[in-house]
């Protein structure tokens, strides 16, 4: 028997494993086994596959698929392994699953008539997270005291709807009789069901509860993590407590059913830990499979032997830095190419999207970051002060109870030309001349000079510029189209899911800044007169290239206007038909994002010669040269090496488990409690991932699940000494959740092998 | 052809209405399928609906009014059956079924007695004959038979659940089905008025049935917390009144309202996934805004009946509840002045020009069902600020959690319909557990 206090704390240790979920408006990629990192990937799986039926592994069914049609090097494969795949895919074995009492109670009752218990409590505790999120002035008046244990309860003791809707007197008296303390209440679990489980298997019925709710715990544990609340402990207590009711109502109801259930508990807690490791057993040679896939996926990359560099003696004239995004690989080589076709000397780098300038626009109520989701903006801008608009004065007319009916009436009619035009697509391109034009603060007041000095140098540093050309041009990017609840997560990740254009805006203003020059000069960072940096957005929908500077000079505009052109008629889309995906507001794939991102590369883009992987690599510039003690490296493998991380790891998730960790069908996307989230129709969940439609394209799917391929252009002694630097980086390698490839001087990769 | 056809009345005006929304969410779905293998199928169903909603509107013949009427029902089933393995969707059209055949049965039994009054199968003859014929019994039911169809068609309190639920479909079938097929309820009372208005009985149980529905829905409305659910009350809401308003012989507004809440509606649901924010109401003294939209009320009566001849209350009470939000959203005074002057004006000058086309409709209901209706609109109105202006008290937080539950009024129905229709049968299941077991 454990104790109470040991029950707790695996409570709270399940609880603060959930990865958090940004809200709509900043809806960026997470990994959601984010906090499982310092686990061997296929240990996690294994245990998440048991508690949650979770998936992060393809079916044998793929891999055969994929073996038969020789998409998976032979080399790589052994007679074993061929025989067991062989042996899984006839066997289709139907792996063991913990179940909650709610499914039990399912199984053993009949139901056939009535409302089925699971599905009955996931909805109910969903309304009234909603509930909680959506009304804050109502529910949450304590802030972040607020306890959302507390709030559930108040919910559920007054509401007499589900009572009647189940069937069951007894309910009402249950939530009266429940415990008010979330501590509490798991004490008299523990002391009425639970007195017999292990840690382990404490842990396995945590996590299989919280799956029920993954999505909402996701939201909560945003929340979380900006205010020190405990909202998704608490959700796992609300969680536990319908356990806690299903249990006493089985025992004061149905004798049998709480003798089913009784034994069926029992046998589980003994059962569970030799249940996951036979999973594990049984997945062992998937991953050999998946390993082999992923290997042979590096077949078509391409990458040319490094030679005496010509390209370092002679500096271009226009130099064009790129966010790392996949899409902007698509964009450097054409415009490299049209470099080429027009004479004018141009190279392009990767840097991340943000271009290292941590900033956020502070608004009346909220401050929106435009910097990655792990970083906190040290800078922000202020939005300009925004009177009533008329629109919303009118939406407020529609959305008011009271004055919609007055409303509808008067002004219904006006949607006549909306309705027939349809919504046309949105791109943000922080054209606001205040917020791009006025001050820089920091959290004491203005920024000073020295420290937007600073970070001008740190930019330039992380881009790594061997001399300045005549034209620098800063390139973020931004998705053109609208009527998309997760329109941000196609934006840019390294800006916090908005468009590329204010960090652009703000750092090309920067540099052109006189004093801020001298003071680089003094710094050692000398920018030659003559240099100008511009700023431009990069569209990805329609590979349109939007000037966000003045006096962009002919040359450089016809430069990047002659790449949009060769690049929109190289892929089979037409312009015109891209222009429509952007602005056709029932359009659910306006692009396809980072769908297929496989490959991380630091090093020089010139090397990666193969035209087949365009529009799959993540390609951030990196010189090794000149960075002898890893320490950028080190930074590199910290920042845009974690982003991508996350991102790759929640297009993987959404293909091997669009069910759970995908956000289903955007034909049902439901937005819920403005942009916290969104539901699949009319209730379950919150859902989190991608949506079927930005993974699959109607017969088969974009995305080939791949662990990130992190390949970096450097020796092994720097490597491992970036690695010992950046710890989170090495976990996910050590434990195997991404893949770390060096390339040699000869073109080859060799895998890093984790210790 | 005129046996057959007609195009008399509100029909011209819902023709092109459902026109313009066939052309609009067709196309709407034909993009929003793209790439989809099940396109061809959604949009071939989409259009089946349209046709049979166009039939309706034009037919003079009853039993090709009937026909039509059901084919409606059953294929906008198989449009919520969509996806049949999503278990909510599946109830919630289950609901749908059961409800749309109880009320062909009421409009099966007004067209039955109908035609045995009458002899005739032709609208227009039977209405004609209606129109001048003493009140008698069997007209009377069919009267009552005929309100029931639309009360039940325009998904009124209780029998709403299944708008609410059907979210469950994607999103064009919600766009067609919140912006036309709803209406047609409203349309079938519009073209059968000379049937029904005699009725005492009809008349009184379309409004208060149609006047509570509509403050309940628009109550329970601001408690929920998606966007489709939202929008799905608010289509039960403006549903009420649009009933209320036939009901109380507002017919050009009620025709007004009909064309305009779908426009308003088609272009909400088509434009759901647009990241917007709906603020939530302030605290504010519920003393200030009540006094406002008082003396808002009696002015726009005082000056609609000195104007007009005609307090028209439950129009002026409406204007009033608009009028008091937008002064309390305002804040300068000379806006507020402005915009509440304007729009004064305007719905007078509106009132004056619907005098000067349509000639006043003759009193036939009691005097006294307008003002009861109103009062009940002040109560709503009343309970709306109590309970969002003044959140943390005890008697706002008891009803909001009570409104947020839909007064428990669907949940009986649930259990009903899974009674009467199960619909997770075991064979589904283990159909479901073997394909899993595959993947």
């Amino acid at each position: 028997m454990i104790t109470v206090s040991r029950f707790v704390s695996i409570a709270e240790q399940v609880s603060q494993s959930i990865a958090p979920q940004w809200p709509l408006s900043q809806w960026i990629a997470v990994n959601p086994f984010w906090h499982y990192r310092q686990q061997p990937v296929s240990g996690v799986a294994a245990h998440w596959r048991y508690c949650a039926g979770s998936r992060l592994l393809m079916s044998p069914d793929f891999y055969w698929q994929q073996w038969q049609q020789n998409q998976i090097a032979p080399e790589l494969v052994t007679e074993d392994m061929v025989r067991e795949l062989d042996q899984r895919t006839q066997s289709r074995e139907l792996l063991p699953q913990w179940r909650n009492l709610s499914q039990w109670v399912d199984k053993y009752q009949q139901r056939r008539r009535k409302m089925r218990w699971n599905d009955e409590v996931v909805l109910q505790i969903s309304q009234t997270c909603g509930l909680f999120m959506q009304f804050p002035t109502r529910f949450q008046q304590a802030g972040k005291d607020s306890s959302l244990y507390q709030h559930w309860l108040t919910i559920s003791r007054a509401d007499r709807g589900i009572e009647t809707l189940m069937d069951e007197a007894d309910l009402n008296d249950l939530f009266a009789e429940l415990p008010d303390d979330p501590h509490e209440l798991i004490s008299v679990c523990q002391a009425s069901f639970l007195t017999d489980a292990s840690d382990y298997a404490l842990r396995c019925y945590c996590q299989a509860l919280i799956s029920d709710l993954w999505g909402w715990a996701a939201a909560m544990a945003y929340q979380d993590a900006r205010q020190q609340s405990q909202w998704v402990f608490e959700l796992l207590c609300i969680r536990l407590a319908w356990e806690y009711i299903l249990w006493q109502l089985a025992e004061r109801t149905n004798t049998a059913v709480y003798q089913q259930l009784q034994q069926a508990l029992a046998t589980q807690i003994e059962n569970c830990e030799g249940q996951v490791s036979h999973i594990e057993e049984y997945n062992d040679v998937l991953w050999q499979w998946q390993a082999a896939y992923e290997r042979s996926q590096l077949k078509t990359l391409k990458f040319s032997p490094e030679n005496s560099d010509k390209a370092a003696n002679e500096t271009s004239v226009v130099q064009a830095v790129f966010c790392i995004d996949v899409r902007s690989e698509r964009y450097r080589r054409a415009l490299e190419q049209a470099g080429e076709r027009l004479g004018v000397s141009t190279q392009s780098k990767g840097f991340a999207g943000f271009f290292g300038v941590p900033l956020a626009v502070q608004m009346k109520e909220q401050n929106v970051p435009h910097a990655p989701g792990l970083l906190q903006p040290a800078y922000y801008v202020k939005a300009p002060e925004r009177k009533h608009s008329v629109m919303s004065l009118l939406s407020n007319l529609f959305n008011t109870p009271v004055s919609m009916f007055s409303g509808v009436e008067a002004l219904g009619l006006g949607k006549l030309k909306e309705l027939l035009t349809g919504a046309p697509g949105k791109l943000a391109t922080a054209d606001d001349t205040a917020v791009s034009g006025s001050a820089i603060f920091q959290a004491d007041g203005q920024a000073s000079v020295e420290s937007l000095v600073s970070l001008c140098e740190q930019a330039l540093a992380g881009m790594q510029f061997d001399s300045f050309g005549k034209h620098v041009i800063l390139v973020g990017h931004g998705s053109h189209h609208s009527n998309n609840a997760q329109r941000a997560g196609l934006n840019c990740g390294a800006c916090g899911g908005q468009s590329g254009a204010l960090s652009a805006r703000v750092l090309s203003r920067l540099l052109n800044d006189g004093e801020i020059r001298k003071h680089l000069v003094d710094r050692g960072v000398q920018i030659p007169a003559d240099t100008r940096f511009y700023s431009a957005l990069h569209e990805t929908v329609t590979d349109k290239v939007v000037w966000l500077s003045d006096s962009v000079p002919d040359q450089v505009k016809c430069l990047f206007s002659n790449a949009t052109e060769a690049l929109t008629t190289s892929t089979n889309g037409s312009a015109k038909q891209l222009k429509k995906q952007a602005n056709h507001w029932a359009e659910l794939r306006p692009e396809w994002g980072l769908a297929d991102n496989n490959v991380l590369f630091f090093g020089r883009a010139s090397r990666l010669t193969s035209s087949e992987t365009v529009g799959s690599n993540f390609l951030h510039d990196y010189c090794s040269e000149r960075d002898p003690k890893g320490a950028l490296l080190t930074q590199l493998l910290s920042a845009p090496g974690l982003v991508a991380n996350w991102i790759n790891w929640q297009y993987y998730c959404s293909v091997t488990d669009p069910k759970q960790l995908g956000s289903g069908n955007k034909l049902l996307h439901n937005r819920v409690a403005n942009d916290i989230g969104i539901f699949e129709g009319n209730g379950g969940d919150l859902r989190q991932g991608l949506a079927w439609q930005s993974v699959h394209d109607g017969s088969d799917f974009v995305h080939r699940p791949v662990r990130l391929q992190v390949i970096i252009e450097a020796d092994e002694a720097t490597i491992q000494r970036a690695l010992a630097g950046a710890t989170a980086f090495n976990e996910l390698f050590q434990q195997q959740w991404i893949n770390l490839y060096r390339l040699n001087a000869g073109g080859e990769l060799c895998q890093v092998t984790a210790e | 052809m005129t046996e057959w056809l007609t195009l008399s009345g509100v029909r011209p005006v819902l023709l092109a209405l459902v026109a313009l929304l066939a052309l609009v969410v067709t196309r709407y779905a034909v993009t929003n399928f793209r790439l989809d293998p099940r396109r061809r199928s959604f949009v071939s169903k989409l259009v089946g609906c349209l046709v049979a909603v166009l039939v309706l509107i034009v037919s003079n013949h009853i039993v090709v009014f009937f026909v039509a009427w059901m084919s409606i029902s059953l294929q906008l089933h198989r449009l919520l059956m969509f996806y049949p393995e999503r278990d909510r969707a599946v109830l919630a059209a289950h609901k749908k079924f059961i409800l749309a055949r109880c009320s062909e049965a009421f409009l099966g039994t007004a067209f039955v007695l109908m035609y045995l009054n009458t002899g005739s199968f032709q609208l227009d003859t039977i209405l004609k004959q209606f129109a001048t014929a003493p009140t008698s019994i069997p007209q009377h039911i069919a009267a009552v038979c005929l309100v029931m169809a639309a009360l039940i068609k325009c998904a009124q309190l209780p029998l709403h659940g299944w708008l609410i639920q059907v979210v469950e479909a994607p999103t064009p079938v919600s766009a067609l089905l919140h912006a036309g097929i709803i209406n047609l309820g409203g349309f079938l009372l519009l073209v059968t008025v000379p049937l029904w208005s005699n009725s005492v009985l009809a008349v009184w149980l379309l409004c208060l049935v149609s006047a509570a529905s509509c403050c309940f829905a628009a109550l329970i409305m601001a408690t929920r917390i998606s966007i489709k659910v939202r929008l799905a009350w608010s289509t039960c809401a403006q549903m009420g009144l649009m009933l209320l308003e036939i009901g109380l012989g507002y017919y050009d507004l009620a025709l007004l309202h009909l064309v305009a809440h779908s426009v308003y509606k088609a272009h909400a649901f088509l434009s759901v996934s647009e990241v917007a924010v709906i603020k939530q109401p302030q605290a504010r003294s519920i003393l200030r805004v009540s006094l406002v939209f008082l003396i808002f009320q009696a002015l726009v009566a005082a000056t609609c009946w000195w104007l007009l001849g005609d307090p028209k209350w439950l129009p002026s009470a409406l204007l009033a509840m608009a009028l008091a939000t937008i002064w309390m959203n305002l804040h300068q005074w000379l806006l507020r002045f402005a915009v509440s002057v304007l729009a004064i004006a305007a719905y007078l000058l509106l009132g004056a020009l619907v005098q000067q086309v349509v000639e006043p409709q003759p009193p036939f209901n009691s005097l006294l069902l307008e003002p009861i209706i109103t009062v009940l609109f002040n109560i709503f109105a009343f309970t709306y600020w109590l309970v969002h202006h003044t959140p943390s008290r005890r008697l706002s937080q008891r009803w909001f959690i009570t409104l947020n539950a839909g007064l428990y009024l669907d949940e009986w129905l649930t259990r009903l319909v899974l009674w009467l229709w199960p619909s997770h049968p075991i064979r589904y299941y283990q159909r479901r557990s073997r394909q899993e077991g595959r993947l």
